[in-house]
């Protein structure tokens, strides 16, 4: 469920990282660019990070904060954080069961 | 790089919501070239796809905008976007079409008929988007225009003031709507009075021409009647439309034919309207049987929603109907068109200018309605219509062949949107392969044509290099070479 809620075509990796970015506190848009080079490697260049960012608004996973500041943060919902969290579940599923099949394939190699 | 300047790119409602903390972004470091044309991307889906950033919440207004702007303030609407779109490819193309006038045929304005049969529609889709006095406004605003245009066309080429005909005929068909919009009338009673002031008008062309031909205008005049009470049968009598049809095919064929024997009955020509109708009908009656599906199962039932009812169900249904009821009006007011054209006694074929711009607006409108891909397949059946036009302009006129520049270079643009649109998960290299492709076939062709000394080989060499230097910068080296961050460094 989590990964349909997720399907925002070319955005569905720039929206998944910027979620991440935001599950431990709010960020603005430059904040998010930095934070999601330093945990992934992957730099959004702006208009793909907005791109993202008015899709996840529009579905209600992130809202902007009144900050004071024009550099305007934003969290990440309820909605978003449990999409964020089931889909993070169906990747580690995938990702399990391809390190199983790798190790299998491994031992019957050798 | 300052990339402030790109924002404009945007539409005004994704400003209104966004602009503030984009440029603070863009403050806070300079951009690369490959940011900059990411923003340029980020601006075209903004435009192709404004319900992201309208659906987004209305955000709190920062201190320093004061009485600013937020979220619900007024930006262009997604059709006014595309107005623009069209003023700006209106524009364009119609530079082009004067220039390549103004080199290969001086003299010879043709490029005044693109001019005014494309700035017509243009005027009808401003009144549409603009929403002035609703379809009633678009309608005449069209008719005002496209009546202009006919007398400018007659006072050039004389011949007799032939364009009252239009003005009269086009006439009765917007008399009929102003009635209907101003909820005078209803739709049967507008269509009556349309049949009776029709009527009037073919008596008068008959009696203002050649009286001999006004035998033919009654019987004309009496085929309106038909269609009436063919309408009257189905509101009032629950005739379905298949048994509505046949009655219309049966009665005017029944006339034409009278009208044949006692004009010409030397020439059957009736015989033509005959085999051509005959088909049709069947095609009809296939599709009513379930023998043949076209439209939909519930084709008819649609139809039948549009001439009477009006009731909506989706949107789908709707585009549908609308787009049937263009292609019946584009039918009558061809066929009416014609007839004047005849009737006229002109010695050239003007209806065909309007007739075939607004054939090129109804084929956008299909690829719009049809094409699972509403935009993509409007682009694609517009763009053949339209060079299908530029071919029989080129033909008719008989000047040297150019068609194949505004074909093909047109095709250029059309085959980089189309590459961009089509691969919606990397548009920028669905865009760069298919408008590569188009692009060097152009330039191939083109060097052919001009028969000067071979030089495509540079160009295209180019294009290809350019083809693997994408390919090269798509390539995740870091991972493949297993280091870790500043992917896009």
């Amino acid at each position: 469920m989590g990964r349909n809620q997720l399907d925002l075509g070319r955005f569905a990796e720039p929206a998944l990282l910027i979620l991440i970015s935001l599950a431990d506190q709010p960020r603005h848009g430059y904040a998010m660019m930095e934070d999601i080079v330093e945990f992934s490697g992957v730099k959004l260049g702006p208009g793909t990070l907005y791109g993202a960012i008015a899709r996840l608004e529009e579905r209600g996973f992130i809202e902007a904060v009144d900050s004071g500041d024009r550099r305007r943060p934003y969290r990440i919902t309820d909605v978003g954080r449990t999409a964020l969290a089931e889909h993070l579940d169906n990747m580690t599923s995938v990702t399990t069961a391809g390190l199983q099949r790798i190790s299998q394939n491994g031992k019957r190699a050798s | 790089m300052n990339g402030s300047i790109l924002l404009n790119l945007y539409p005004r409602s994704w400003r209104n919501r966004y602009e503030a903390e984009f440029r603070a972004m863009l403050e806070e470091h300079p951009i690369s070239p490959m940011e900059a044309l990411d923003i340029v991307l980020g601006a075209a889906d903004a435009h192709l796809r404004p319900q992201a950033h309208r659906g987004a919440a209305a955000p709190p207004a920062p201190p320093d905008q004061t009485g600013g702007p937020g979220a619900d303030a007024a930006g262009p609407t997604r059709g006014q976007g595309f107005l623009f779109a069209h003023i700006a490819l209106f524009v364009a193309v119609i530079s082009l079409l004067a220039l390549i006038d103004a080199y290969f045929t001086p003299g010879n304005w043709w490029v005044l008929y693109p001019l005014w049969a494309w700035g017509t529609i243009l005027g009808t889709h401003a009144a549409l988007v603009m929403r002035w006095k609703g379809l009633l406004g678009a309608h005449v605003v069209f008719y005002t225009l496209l009546n202009a245009g006919l007398v400018g066309i007659n006072i050039v080429h004389g011949g007799g003031f032939w364009a009252v005909w239009p003005i009269i005929g086009l006439g009765i068909l917007l008399v009929a709507h102003a009635l209907i919009a101003g909820r005078g009338v209803s739709l049967i009673q507008a269509h009556g009075v349309a049949t009776i002031l029709a009527a009037a008008a073919l008596i008068m062309v008959g009696v203002v021409t050649r009286f001999d031909g006004t035998v033919g205008v009654l019987f004309a005049g009496a085929e309106l009647g038909v269609v009436l009470a063919a309408h009257w049968l189905m509101r009032y009598r629950s005739w379905n439309l298949l048994a509505a049809h046949a009655f219309v095919y049966a009665g005017v064929l029944a006339l034409m034919l009278v009208s044949n024997l006692i004009v010409d009955p030397d020439d059957l020509w009736v015989r033509f309207p005959f085999a051509f109708w005959t088909v049709l009908l069947i095609g009809h009656a296939l599709v009513h049987f379930r023998v043949a599906r076209w439209g939909g199962a519930d084709w008819e039932a649609l139809m039948l929603e549009q001439l009477g009812t009006r009731g909506e169900t989706d949107r789908q249904r709707r585009l549908i109907g609308t787009l049937t009821a263009h292609i019946y009006l584009f039918l009558i007011a061809a066929a009416g068109l014609i007839i004047l054209n005849m009737m006229s006694g002109a010695d050239n074929a003007w209806a065909a200018w309007p007739l075939g711009i607004w054939y090129v607006l109804l084929t956008f409108h299909a690829g719009y309605v049809m094409a699972p891909r509403r935009i993509l397949g409007s682009l694609l059946f517009g763009w053949v219509a339209v060079s299908i036009g530029f071919v029989v302009i080129d033909l008719v006129t008989g000047g040297d062949a150019w068609w194949y520049w505004p074909v093909m270079w047109s095709g250029v643009v059309v085959a980089t949107i189309t590459g961009a649109m089509w691969t919606r998960s990397r548009p920028l290299a669905g865009a760069h392969l298919l408008g590569g492709l188009a692009l060097a076939f152009a330039l191939i062709v083109t060097d052919l044509i001009t028969g000067s000394p071979t030089w495509w080989f540079y160009p295209v060499a180019a294009i290809v290099v350019s083809f693997i230097a994408h390919f090269a910068l798509t390539l995740d080296l870091n991972r493949m070479l297993g280091v870790s961050g500043g992917k896009d460094r």
